[in-house]
């Protein structure tokens, strides 16, 4: 998966948990809270939305890391790639 | 017999709630609900091609003001709905009337803050506010901490300040007669005088239509027209509830949304044996409610609160009466009294509502044949009384329903019709079973909004996995 395949991917499990905001002006290296005030309990959907569409557990010590989109693909990335086929 | 990874036991706020949570994130559901329509004690039903809701007057913690972070917010989100498509209309004003007196408070606090002056010990209600009421917590339990009188006496003395502000929170929901937990006491002012009143736009129907669409959205399954007669259990473990056309529905974990004595009483060993233990009390605090149609908008008749709450005995003290009614005591709303956007389309505009608190025990006892007769005599008595306040409704009125404990009891199962359920609160929404759990109001947290935050909280603490 690519990054910018990873980084539609974030995006679309955060309009799902915030359908209120809009994401097209999203800034990647600056923290989600602060761009659209996620609180802990938006993290805890995001971390469940990962399990529930890619089978993938995240240690609750991983979740600062998850802070910033920039960030979630960096995560995301070596870790999908673990999933794919083949 | 058929397998779930949980079973949800009631279709009112709670459970709809719970249940979204859990489809959310792809578990496979069922909720069972005994009647064809969901919302429990907060519902609605059509007659004569109108719509008619019941039991919500106005939903507190109104989203638009300047108080703390709303818990609509956090609702909205975790339930995945976007705001835009739950639209509330805020209240004008409302009233707290005491004998001769009152006191006038809306969506601004500092309106309630300025009223409050007017009374002895009233300049001492910021202080209380400040110092003494329990910070803002919408993802804890509120649990007891104490008598809320007791602070509130420390604080106010015996000033009128203290009924008038005891009277609209106990209102919205004391489960118990005479005093209530602190923490349900903070939980409940912040959301009614420093945040405020308000009503969904299109009604408890539009907020249900919207929780119904998001559930069949996520694939939760609902079973409707179906009563949960038992709920087996081996050692602390919950295997399966028994429905009464006898089937059997097995999960991994369960959530009880339908208090905590009715659920006691549907405990079976594996043999069908009822548990011996002595069940959790009923709770006493029931209501009579008048749903008066008018031929105009209330406020055309001179009446113009949204609510109007109101105590006219010398000891206003919040408890079932030893009448069938006691309808010196209650609360009024005008639902055509908040601001909608379109107030001539809105289903309940015409209409006014009051409620008064009555005593399960009489009406259960009264002879078959007099039943009808005590509710027109009881509706008749409300009306009288709102018009010794100088709203005389009474020739405007078109039709009347009026409900009874009776009625909560009947319709909703809820044992003696207690609309915030059993005095005895499972606080952190656990029973002895390992696997069930129980949210909605005998978990603590009253009111619509409770609710549906009792839903969420439940869930998210024990029943999602710990990631």
């Amino acid at each position: 998966m690519t990054e910018a395949e990873i980084r539609q991917l974030v995006l679309g499990i955060i309009a799902d948990i915030v359908p209120d905001q809009d994401l097209s002006q999203i800034r990647d290296d600056e923290p989600l809270r602060d761009q659209l005030g996620l609180d802990s309990m938006d993290f805890l959907d995001i971390v469940m939305e990962l399990r529930r569409r890619y089978r993938m557990q995240i240690p609750e010590e991983d979740y600062p890391r998850l802070a910033t989109v920039a960030g979630t693909i960096e995560y995301l990335k070596p870790r999908l790639a673990q999933l794919a086929p083949g | 017999m058929t397998d779930f990874d949980v079973v949800v036991i009631g279709g009112g706020l709670s459970g709809l709630s719970a249940a979204l949570r859990l489809a959310l994130f792809g578990y496979r559901v069922c909720l069972v609900e005994q009647q064809p329509r969901l919302g429990g004690m907060n519902t609605y039903f059509e007659r004569d091609g109108k719509t008619i809701e019941t039991a919500l007057h106005a939903l507190t913690n109104w989203p638009g003001g300047n108080g703390p972070a709303s818990p609509w917010r956090l609702i909205l989100r975790q339930l995945r709905l976007p705001s835009a498509e739950f639209p509330l209309a805020p209240q004008a004003f409302s009233q707290i009337r005491l004998g001769g007196t009152f006191l006038n408070f809306g969506n601004d606090f500092r309106l309630f803050l300025e009223e409050a002056k007017r009374f002895p010990a009233g300049d001492q209600v910021g202080l209380f506010v400040d110092r003494s009421l329990l910070p803002y917590s919408l993802w804890a339990c509120p649990a007891g901490f104490g008598s809320a009188r007791k602070v509130l006496l420390e604080w106010l003395g015996n000033s009128p300040l203290l009924p008038m502000i005891y009277l609209p929170v106990a209102a919205f929901g004391a489960a118990t007669e005479g005093d209530m937990p602190f923490g349900v006491f903070s939980m409940l002012f912040r959301a009614i005088f420093a945040e405020g009143l308000c009503r969904p736009v299109g009604g408890i129907k539009a907020l249900l239509t919207l929780l119904h669409r998001q559930l069949e959205r996520y694939g939760a399954f609902l079973l409707l027209r179906q009563r949960v007669a038992a709920i087996r259990t081996a050692g602390d473990q919950v295997l399966a509830v028994t429905l009464q056309n006898g089937e059997s529905i097995t999960a991994r974990q369960f959530v009880s949304t339908i208090g905590w004595p009715e659920t006691w009483a549907l405990l079976q060993d594996n043999a069908g044996t009822a548990r011996q233990s002595q069940s959790p009390p009923a709770g006493r605090i029931s209501f009579l409610e008048v749903i008066a149609e008018l031929s105009c908008p209330p406020a055309e008749l001179g009446f113009r609160p949204s609510m109007l709450f109101y105590c006219l005995k010398d000891e206003c003290d919040f408890r079932a009466p030893s009448e069938l009614i006691e309808p010196r005591l209650g609360a009024v709303c005008a639902p055509g009294n908040f601001q909608y956007p379109d107030p001539a389309s809105e289903p309940m505009a015409k209409t006014m509502r009051l409620t008064c608190l009555a005593a399960y025990d009489q009406w259960a006892s009264l002879p078959a044949g007099q039943y009808q007769t005590e509710k027109m005599k009881a509706a008749e008595k409300l009306l009288t009384t709102l018009a010794s306040l100088g709203w005389d409704i009474r020739p405007a009125i078109v039709n009347i329903e009026v409900t009874t404990p009776l009625t909560l009891a009947r319709y909703t199962g809820r044992s003696q019709g207690a609309v915030y359920g059993s005095p005895h609160k499972l606080w952190d929404g656990k029973t002895p079973f390992a696997n069930l759990f129980l949210a909605g109001t005998d978990q603590g947290l009253p009111g619509v909004v409770g609710a549906l935050l009792s839903g969420i909280i439940v869930v998210n603490q024990h029943l999602l996995p710990k990631a």
